[in-house]
C-alpha cells in the first residue's frame, strides 16, 4: 500500500510552478504591463497560487537583470502610490516564444508517458493457488 | 509578524548585504505597495514573504545585485565605519595616532558583531538597543581582553591611514547621494 504524505500534492504543484514560473511571468506581462501584485491576482485567478507571493520578486530582478523585462513607476490603476511596473523587451518576447515552445513539447512528451492508459485504481489481486497442503 | 517589522527586517538585510540606498528605497516602495494590497485582501505578511524574511530578503538582494558589485560597497562601508570611530579617537585625543589595544578592537568587534547578527534577524536595533548591545556585550569583551592579552597598542593608527579608511565610504555616499537627486 502506497501512503502519500500530507501535502504531498501540493508539494508537486509547487514544484512544477516553480519550474514555469519565469514563463508565467512573462506571458502575463506579455498580455500588458503589470506591478508586482497583479502577478499573483493573476496567478490566483489561475488557479496557480504561490506559496510564498514574494518570491515573484528575486525572479522579476534576476529577469530584469538579464535583460527580459523593463520597468518603470506609473500610478496605480487602482489608486495609491505610484507602482513598479514591468513590460516585456524583445529579449523578453524572445525567450517566451522559445520557453513556450520548450514547454508544448515537454507537456506533450509527459503527457505520453503520464497518460492514464493502464487502470491503476485497482489494485493486483493476488492469485489463490490452487490445491494446496493437506 | 507586522508590516512594519517585514519592512525592518528587509531593510537591515538589504543594507548589510551592500544594495544601494536608491535600490534599497525602491525594493521597500514595491514590498510596501504588496504588503498593503495582500493585507487589505486579509492575506498576512506571512503570505507574501514566508516564514523566514531574512531568507527572503537575501535571495532578493542576491538576484538584484550581483555579489561582486555588494561586496566592493560592503568593504566600503566596513572600511567609512572603523574610520569614523578612529576619527572620533582622533578627535577626542587630540593626537595625529591612535593606539589599537587588543581590548578596544575586542569592543568593536563584539558590538559588530552581535548588532549585525541582531538586526539581520530582527531589522535596526535603536540608539537604545545599540547601547545596551555595547554594555553588555563591548564592556564584557574588552575587559576579558585585556585581563587576557595586556593593554600594550597592538599597531598605531596615523591620522593619514584614518582618512584613507573614510574615503572609499564618502565616495559612496557621495555618488548615490547624486544619483538619487538625479532620478
Amino acid at each position: 500500500m502506497t501512503m502519500e504524505l500530507p501535502g504531498a500534492g501540493d508539494q508537486r504543484r509547487s514544484q512544477l510552478l516553480r519550474g514555469v514560473l519565469d514563463l508565467c511571468l512573462l506571458s502575463l506581462i506579455a498580455e500588458r504591463p503589470r506591478y508586482g501584485y497583479e502577478f499573483v491576482e493573476a496567478l490566483t485567478e489561475s488557479g496557480l497560487a504561490l506559496v510564498s507571493e514574494g518570491s515573484i520578486y528575486p525572479l522579476l530582478a534576476r529577469m530584469e537583470r538579464a535583460g527580459l523585462v523593463a520597468s518603470y513607476r506609473a500610478p496605480s490603476s487602482s489608486g495609491g502610490a505610484p507602482r513598479k511596473y514591468y513590460r516585456l523587451t524583445e529579449a523578453g518576447r524572445a525567450e517566451l516564444a522559445h520557453g513556450r515552445a520548450v514547454w508544448r513539447e515537454f507537456a506533450t512528451q509527459a503527457g505520453r508517458i503520464l497518460a492514464d492508459t493502464i487502470d491503476t485504481t485497482e489494485p493486483d489481486t493476488p492469485t489463490e493457488p490452487t490445491g494446496g497442503t493437506t | 509578524m507586522t508590516i512594519e517589522r517585514v519592512l525592518a527586517v528587509c531593510r537591515s538585510n538589504w543594507e548589510y548585504r551592500g544594495i544601494d540606498e536608491a535600490s534599497v528605497r525602491e525594493m521597500l516602495d514595491e514590498l510596501t505597495a504588496h504588503l498593503e494590497d495582500a493585507a487589505a485582501a486579509g492575506r498576512s505578511p506571512q503570505d507574501v514573504v514566508g516564514d523566514d524574511v531574512p531568507a527572503f530578503a537575501a535571495s532578493w538582494a542576491r538576484a538584484r545585485v550581483p555579489l561582486s558589485r555588494r561586496l566592493v560597497r560592503m568593504a566600503a562601508m566596513v572600511s567609512f565605519t572603523a574610520g569614523v570611530l578612529l576619527l572620533l579617537s582622533h578627535l577626542t585625543r587630540w593626537t595625529l595616532g591612535v593606539g589599537v589595544t587588543p581590548g578596544r578592537l575586542a569592543f568593536w568587534l563584539g558590538i559588530a558583531v552581535v548588532t549585525v547578527a541582531l538586526e539581520l534577524r530582527r531589522g535596526s536595533l535603536g540608539l537604545g538597543k545599540g547601547w545596551l548591545v555595547g554594555l553588555v556585550v563591548g564592556v564584557p569583551a574588552a575587559l576579558a581582553t585585556e585581563r587576557l592579552l595586556g593593554d600594550e597598542p597592538l599597531f598605531l593608527v596615523p591620522l593619514w591611514a584614518t582618512l584613507l579608511l573614510a574615503l572609499p565610504g564618502l565616495a559612496y555616499a557621495h555618488a548615490e547621494r547624486r544619483a538619487s537627486r538625479d532620478t
